[in-house]
């Protein structure tokens, strides 16, 4: 069991390295756009569509990663009461039980939308650019599997009282700092 | 009756203390799946692949990666110290010093009870050091933290304008004038109860002030203008119309990080944790986006727009009556739920009437937002309470918190009530900005 947690604890973190990559990628695209726009005089055809496609990347690319660390807002001054065997339990049957399969039928939408792209070819009809758009379909679907993944296992953790619900795992950096 | 059954399974799933994001998409599930049946995921698989795409809120990663590099490197402490050096020698100058630290770094913050630990950290030791009274820096903190829904340029604003389709220019412009009567009215407060009560707030020693004028206005000029300079340099643009919101945020996270490697600050360790933090927190925000608006959408066909109508034409009383009722929600929600899933739940919501029977919705937006605050800093059940228990010094009694942020809440209710009698105070700045 501890081999399926580490291995899917280090595709969250692999892809996490990704997502850091990818916020850098943001930072720079958008300050070349500014760039192009008021020194070259040529504003890009790409910035618009890069943008959200590197932050939605950034999204799902950090998704199984925030569930990792536990960095999702928990309201948890009435379950903190109850014993901590019971939210154990609780948050680790409903993650296995239901968000995993949740997030797993979203991750075969997901991958069935990017294949499908990919086939015909499909391409951003709205935008003057016009990208192909199974790239970014697929990273969507890879990040929506790696959350599933994650779900099954955060509930291991918890159903084998390793970890606490709203409790960093101890090698976050981040740990009890916010921005 | 369904669309009220929605909101009590949310409440019931988020009190069992599951994530406010995994709750929101448990009940547009459950209450979804009546309607679409098996076509259920396809049809939410909208809101993830919308939210996804979403070009608006590509501000929010950049935002964030400034306030992690502004607060990971010594700009922050630095900015801190020179507040003091200026303020330290006024009535109440360290609750002064920190009001303005927040006001600055409420700019740059997405999370809710974010600032207020940030600052609280370095301005609880140094308050409590120079012999204030606990009500008082408690007071402060809370009501310090609590500018991040109103001080320019928010996150929370960002999300605001891509839910409402509002221009975030317009929003931030608008959200000015307020947001400097809000910091006038607690520093309005923080002066004459020192002058009243000097015990209160006892003066810096002169010895830790006095520095000569030379060394001064380096540090002045080192560490208190520069960060004002880049979230100037932020907003103006932005204003100006010359950058989208994304543009923006992203010439602000050069400059920070330009600023930080000046000072030889910008470490390998900096960046990463910056970089992660950012990561974290924006998937974070992102995911309650997906839940709220999977949430919204199946309030919607659920009815939900009708009971709200229904509701709002029970109460009478015409556009005063929406407006009241809408704030009274936003109000109780600010109770348990965070500012980002506030504006996510109900603005979808609220919107359609607001336009439906021609409120200024830009208007209606400051209101909302100064109310969030409100909701934020009232006990008994004030989420800036709870934020404040995890740094507060062990002497610090709830008494001493509750009795501390009264004051402030009167002053944020001032505010709304400037807003609301005198539209202007939201509504001139944008009129007179032209190019948004």
């Amino acid at each position: 069991m501890q081999i399926i947690i580490s291995t899917i604890d280090r595709l969250a973190d692999l892809l996490a390295s990704l997502g850091k990559l990818t916020i850098f990628c943001l930072i720079m695209a958008m300050l070349y756009e500014v760039f192009a726009r008021y020194i070259l005089d040529s504003p890009t055809l790409w910035a618009f569509d890069i943008s959200y496609m590197l932050n939605g990347s950034i999204f799902l690319l950090g998704g199984a990663y925030a569930l990792k660390v536990d960095a999702h807002v928990r309201i948890d001054f009435i379950s903190l009461k109850f014993p901590k065997r019971f939210q154990q339990l609780f948050n680790g049957i409903l993650y296995l039980i239901i968000l995993a399969p949740i997030f797993g039928i979203f991750s075969y939408v997901s991958s069935k939308k990017a294949i499908e792209a990919f086939i015909v070819g499909e391409v951003e009809s709205v935008s003057p650019w016009a990208p192909l758009v199974w790239p970014f379909y697929s990273i969507i679907a890879i990040g929506l599997i790696a959350v599933t993944l994650q779900f099954i296992s955060e509930s291991l953790k918890l159903l084998a009282g390793q970890t606490m619900p709203g409790q960093s795992d101890n090698d976050d950096p981040e740990k009890d700092t916010s921005a | 009756m369904i669309p009220i059954l929605m909101f009590v399974a949310l409440f019931v799933l988020v009190f069992a203390g599951i994530p406010v994001s995994f709750s929101l998409m448990l009940v547009a599930i459950a209450f979804g799946i009546p309607i679409f049946g098996d076509v259920i995921f396809v049809q939410l698989y909208g809101p993830i692949l919308h939210t996804a795409s979403n070009f608006v809120l590509a501000a929010i990663p950049l935002f964030i990666f400034m306030g992690a590099i502004l607060e990971r490197s010594g700009i922050a402490r630095r900015l801190f110290q020179s507040l003091q050096l200026w303020f330290g020698g006024m009535p109440g100058g360290l609750a002064l010093a920190t009001i303005f630290m927040c006001a600055i770094f409420a700019a740059a913050s997405g999370v809710v009870g974010a600032v207020e630990i940030v600052v609280g950290l370095m301005a609880i030791p140094a308050m409590k050091k120079a012999g204030y009274k606990n009500d008082l820096i408690a007071g402060t903190i809370c009501s310090g933290g609590s500018l991040g829904t109103i001080i320019p340029p928010s996150v929370i604003v960002v999300v605001y304008a891509s839910i409402a389709q509002l221009s975030i220019g317009k929003l931030f412009a608008a959200s000015i004038i307020p947001g400097a009567l809000m910091v006038l009215f607690f520093v309005g407060y923080i002066i004459i109860r020192s002058l009243r009560h000097p015990e209160d707030a006892p003066k810096l020693p002169i010895a830790e002030r006095q520095i000569p004028l030379a060394e001064k206005l380096k540090i002045t000029f080192t560490a208190l203008l520069p960060p004002l300079l880049l979230i100037g340099l932020v907003l103006g643009s932005l204003l100006a119309g010359a950058a989208s919101a994304t543009e923006a945020a992203a010439v602000g996270a050069v400059g920070t990080l330009l600023l930080a490697a000046a000072f030889k600050e910008l470490t390998l360790d900096v960046l990463k944790s910056a970089l992660g933090v950012t990561l974290k927190i924006t998937a974070m925000i992102m995911l309650i986006v997906t839940g709220g608006t999977m949430f919204t959408s199946t309030f919607a066909v659920n009815g939900g727009g009708l009971l709200v109508r229904e509701t709002v034409n029970a109460i009478g009383l015409g556009n005063a009556g929406i407006i009241g009722f809408f704030l009274l929600v936003v109000f109780f929600a600010g109770f348990v739920l965070d500012w980002v899933s506030i504006v996510l739940i109900f603005i979808p919501i609220f919107t359609p009437v607001i336009k439906a029977v021609g409120i200024d919705p830009v208007w209606f937006a400051m209101a909302v937002l100064v109310v969030i605050q409100t909701s934020y800093l009232t006990p008994p059940m004030a989420p800036s309470i709870f934020y404040l228990r995890a740094i507060a010094p062990k002497d610090m009694s709830f008494g001493d918190m509750y009795k501390g942020v009264l004051p402030f809440v009167v002053a944020q209710i001032l505010v709304l009530i400037a807003i609301l009698a005198f539209p202007e105070v939201a509504t001139w700045l944008p009129s007179i900005l032209v190019g948004l």
